[in-house]
C-alpha cells in the first residue's frame, strides 16, 4: 500500500480510529498489529509468509541464546538466524544476480551455459525487516539486551507499518520499550504528526514525481549520450529527486508512526549540507549506515586494529552497503565509490586533519559545496541502467562526452523548475544543518504554520497521481 | 493549527476550484497505466477491445461504440505514443478474453525492436496492478470526474511548462474528458 495513495488514507483513518477507541492496551497493539498484515498483504498476500518466518525465527533463537551458557552452542544458534534471514534475502533478492554471475564465469570457461529467467519477485521490505530481525538477534547474542517477554510486541517491532517496507531500520531497544505501557497521543503530537505526514507527501508527490522525476527519467530512461548541461541537469534532478523520495517516505513514517503515539528514529539530517563524507553518512538514511557500523564495520575491527585495516573495513562496509540496495554491480561501484571517498577522507584528517585551515569558513563552504558535487555525481551509478550508461553520463559529467546527442536542456521549465527546488533544497540544508525541523516550525506564529501546510495540501491534491511507487521499495 | 489549515485550504482550494471553472476549465482524469489497467479488467467474455497506439485512442469515439453494440462491453486499451504488438499477445494468451479485437497497427509493429513497446503496460497489469490499486484509481477516479482543480493539464509542472516554454499563462482547455498524460509505467526506476 503506498502512502500517496487514497486508499491508505482510507485505512489510516480506519487505524487511527480503531487506536482511540477505549480498548485494552493488548487490544489495540493487537489491532496495529492486524493492520500491519495487511497493509503488507495488500501488496501481495502469499508473502507475508516471509515475513512470519523472520519473525518467528528471529523471536524463537534470540529465546534460545538467551537461555544457553555454551559459546558454541550460542555461535550455532546467531548463525542459524543468519542462515535463515540472509539465506531468504539471498534468495529472493539477489538469486538472479548470483546466475548471471555463474553464467559469466561457466561462459569464461568456454561453456555455453543458458540458464531460464529465475523470475523471481522481490518481496516488498525484505531488505529492511530483515536488518530490524538480525539485530534484535545480535543484540540478545551480545548481551546488549534480554530476549523481549510480549510477542505481541516484538511482532509488533517487526511489522510495524508505517516503517515496514522502507525503514527507518529501527532497533528493539527504540521501540519494545514503547510497547510496555499505553501510548498516549497528545495534540502536540497529532499537529506534529500530520505535518511530518504533509511534509512527507509534498515531497514524494510534488517534488520528487511532479517536478525532478521527469527530468531525471529524460536523463536515465532517455538513448544517446548527454552534454555537460544535460547531464548535470539529470543528475541534479535524480540527486534531488532520491532524497525527497526516501527522505519524504520516511518523514511520512515517523509522522504517522507519532499520531499513533509510538517515536521512530530520524533517518535524514539534511545531508545535502553535509561537510565531507563521512558527514554526509552521519546524515544520510541514518538508520541504515548507524546499522552497517554497528553490526558490520565495528564487529569487522573498526579502526582498533590500525589503520589500514580500518581503511580495509570501511571499504568492505561500503561495498556491502552498496550491494544491500540492489542486485547489480552498479550499486557496488556506487558503494565502492563511497568507500574510496571515506577512506580518502579518512587519510587526509590522519596527515593534516590538525591544520587550522579547515576550520576557515570558506574552506569549509568549499568542502561541503566538493561534497555535494561529488554525491550528486556518484548517484550515477546508482541509477544508470548499466555500466556503458553509467560512463556515459560521468563523462559527459566532467565535460569528456565524445558525441553528445541527448539535449535536455532546451526544455525551459526543466531547468527552471530544477534550479529553483535544488536551490530551495540546499538553502533549507544549510540554514537547518544544526536545528531541528521542529524548533523552525514551532518558532513561526500558528497561522504561518497553517498556511504552510495547507499550501502544501493544495499542492499535492492538483498534483496528478503518476502511479510511481517509492524508489525504496525496491530495495 | 490545523483546524487553521483547513480552513485555509478551504479556502484556497475553493479560490482555485471556482477560478478554473469561470476560465471554462472542466473536471478531467489522468490517462496512465492504472487508467489503462482498469480497461483492461473490462477485457473478458464478449468484449470489444480497442488496440493500438494514439489513432486508436482519439479516434474512436466509445460512447458511440457502446451504443452500437449495446451487449458488449468496451475496452480502450490504446496507448499514444507506442506499436501495439505486446498488448495483442496478452489479449491472445488470455483464456479469459473471447471477445473480438479492433486493431490498428502497422507492419513495423511487428518488428522485433518494437514489439515490446508496450509490454511495460501488460507486466505492471500483471504484477502489481492488484486490489489496492484498484480501490485507490476507483476512488481517484470518482474525485478527479468531480473536482476542476484535479485535471491534470492545470498541475504546477503542466502551467510551467505552459508559462516558461510557451509563454502563456494557460494551457488550451481539454475538449476530451480525458487527459493524455500517458508515461511509460515505472516503479521509480529498473534497479
Amino acid at each position: 500500500m503506498l502512502f500517496n495513495s487514497l486508499s491508505f488514507a482510507i485505512f489510516l483513518a480506519g487505524v487511527l480510529v480503531l487506536h482511540r477507541l477505549p480498548l485494552s492496551w493488548r487490544v489495540r497493539k493487537l489491532n496495529l498489529l492486524l493492520a500491519s498484515y495487511v497493509f503488507y498483504m495488500a501488496w501481495n498476500p502469499p508473502f507475508v509468509v516471509l515475513l512470519w518466518i523472520s519473525t518467528l525465527t528471529d523471536w524463537v533463537i534470540a529465546r534460545r541464546i538467551a537461555g544457553e551458557q555454551r559459546p558454541r552452542v550460542r555461535r550455532y544458534l546467531l548463525w542459524a538466524s543468519l542462515g535463515v534471514n540472509l539465506g531468504l534475502l539471498g534468495f529472493f533478492k539477489y538469486a538472479g544476480f548470483l546466475l548471471d554471475g555463474f553464467v559469466f564465469l561457466v561462459q569464461q570457461a568456454g561453456i555455453d551455459y543458458q540458464p531460464a529467467a529465475p523470475g523471481i519477485i522481490l518481496p516488498l521490505g525484505i531488505s529492511f525487516y530483515t536488518f530490524q530481525t538480525l539485530s534484535y538477534t545480535f543484540d540478545v547474542y551480545r548481551g546488549r539486551s534480554q530476549p523481549w517477554g510480549e510477542f505481541i510486541d516484538y511482532a509488533l517491532y517487526v511489522t510495524f507499518f508505517p516503517q515496514l517496507v522502507a525503514g527507518p531500520i529501527v532497533r528493539s531497544h527504540e521501540f519494545l520499550p514503547q510497547c510496555e505501557a499505553p501510548r498516549r497521543v497528545t495534540l502536540d503530537q497529532w499537529t506534529w504528526g500530520l505535518s511530518l505526514l504533509t511534509l512527507g507527501l509534498f515531497q514524494k508527490v510534488v517534488l520528487a514525481d511532479g517536478l525532478l522525476a521527469p527530468v531525471a527519467d529524460g536523463l536515465f530512461s532517455g538513448s544517446g549520450q548527454p552534454d555537460f548541461a544535460s547531464a548535470w541537469l539529470g543528475t541534479l534532478a535524480f540527486s534531488g529527486q532520491i532524497f525527497c523520495d526516501f527522505s519524504g517516505y520516511s518523514s511520512c513514517a515517523i509522522g504517522i508512526a507519532c499520531c499513533l503515539g509510538f517515536r521512530l528514529p530520524e533517518n535524514f539530517r539534511y545531508p545535502y549540507a553535509a561537510i565531507g563524507f563521512s558527514d554526509f553518512w552521519r546524515r544520510w538514511h541514518i538508520s541504515l549506515s548507524s546499522w552497517l557500523r554497528d553490526y558490520l564495520y565495528i564487529p569487522l575491527g573498526g579502526n582498533r586494529r590500525g589503520l589500514h585495516r580500518a581503511y580495509a573495513n570501511l571499504m568492505l562496509t561500503m561495498l556491502i552497503g552498496g550491494l544491500w540496495h540492489g542486485a547489480s554491480w552498479t550499486f557496488v561501484v556506487w558503494g565502492g565509490l563511497h568507500g574510496l571517498y571515506l577512506v580518502a577522507e579518512r587519510f587526509a584528517r590522519a596527515h593534516a586533519g590538525h591544520l587550522a585551515i579547515w576550520q576557515s569558513p570558506p574552506v569549509r563552504l568549499a568542502i561541503g559545496a566538493a561534497t555535494f558535487a561529488v554525491v550528486t555525481g556518484t548517484w550515477t551509478f546508482f541509477r544508470a541502467r548499466d555500466f556503458p550508461h553509467a560512463f556515459d553520463i560521468a563523462s559527459a559529467l566532467i565535460g569528456a562526452a565524445t558525441a553528445p546527442d541527448l539535449i535536455l536542456t532546451h526544455r525551459g521549465f526543466d531547468v527552471v523548475s530544477v534550479g529553483i527546488v535544488m536551490a530551495g533544497l540546499l538553502i533549507a540544508h544549510a540554514r537547518l544543518r544544526h536545528h531541528s525541523l521542529r524548533d523552525a516550525i514551532e518558532s513561526a506564529p500558528w497561522w504561518i504554520h497553517s498556511l504552510w501546510i495547507s499550501l502544501m495540501w493544495v499542492a499535492i491534491f492538483t498534483a496528478p497521481g503518476n502511479d510511481r511507487a517509492f524508489i525504496y521499495f525496491q530495495f | 493549527m490545523l483546524i487553521g489549515a483547513l480552513v485555509f485550504f478551504a479556502l484556497i482550494a475553493g479560490t482555485i476550484e471556482g477560478s478554473w471553472r469561470r476560465l471554462g476549465y472542466v473536471p478531467s482524469i489522468l490517462d496512465g497505466v492504472d487508467r489503462w489497467s482498469a480497461e483492461r479488467d473490462r477485457a473478458g467474455p464478449g468484449t470489444i477491445a480497442l488496440v493500438g497506439s494514439s489513432r486508436v485512442l482519439f479516434n474512436v469515439s466509445i460512447p458511440t461504440l457502446r451504443r452500437r453494440y449495446p451487449e458488449h462491453p468496451v475496452a480502450q486499451l490504446g496507448i499514444g505514443g507506442t506499436l501495439a504488438g505486446a498488448v495483442l499477445r496478452d489479449l491472445a494468451e488470455d483464456p479469459a478474453f473471447d471477445g473480438a479485437v479492433i486493431a490498428s497497427m502497422r507492419a513495423s509493429a511487428f518488428e522485433p525492436a518494437n514489439l515490446d513497446s508496450q509490454q511495460p503496460w501488460v507486466d505492471y497489469y500483471h504484477e502489481e496492478w492488484n486490489v489496492e490499486r484498484r480501490i485507490s484509481r476507483r476512488l481517484e477516479t470518482e474525485l478527479a470526474s468531480r473536482l476542476a482543480i484535479m485535471n491534470p493539464t492545470l498541475s504546477i509542472r503542466r502551467l510551467g511548462v505552459e508559462r516558461v516554454e510557451k509563454g502563456r499563462w494557460l494551457p488550451d482547455r481539454c475538449s476530451s474528458s480525458t487527459a493524455i498524460a500517458a508515461s511509460v509505467p515505472t516503479s521509480g526506476f529498473t534497479a
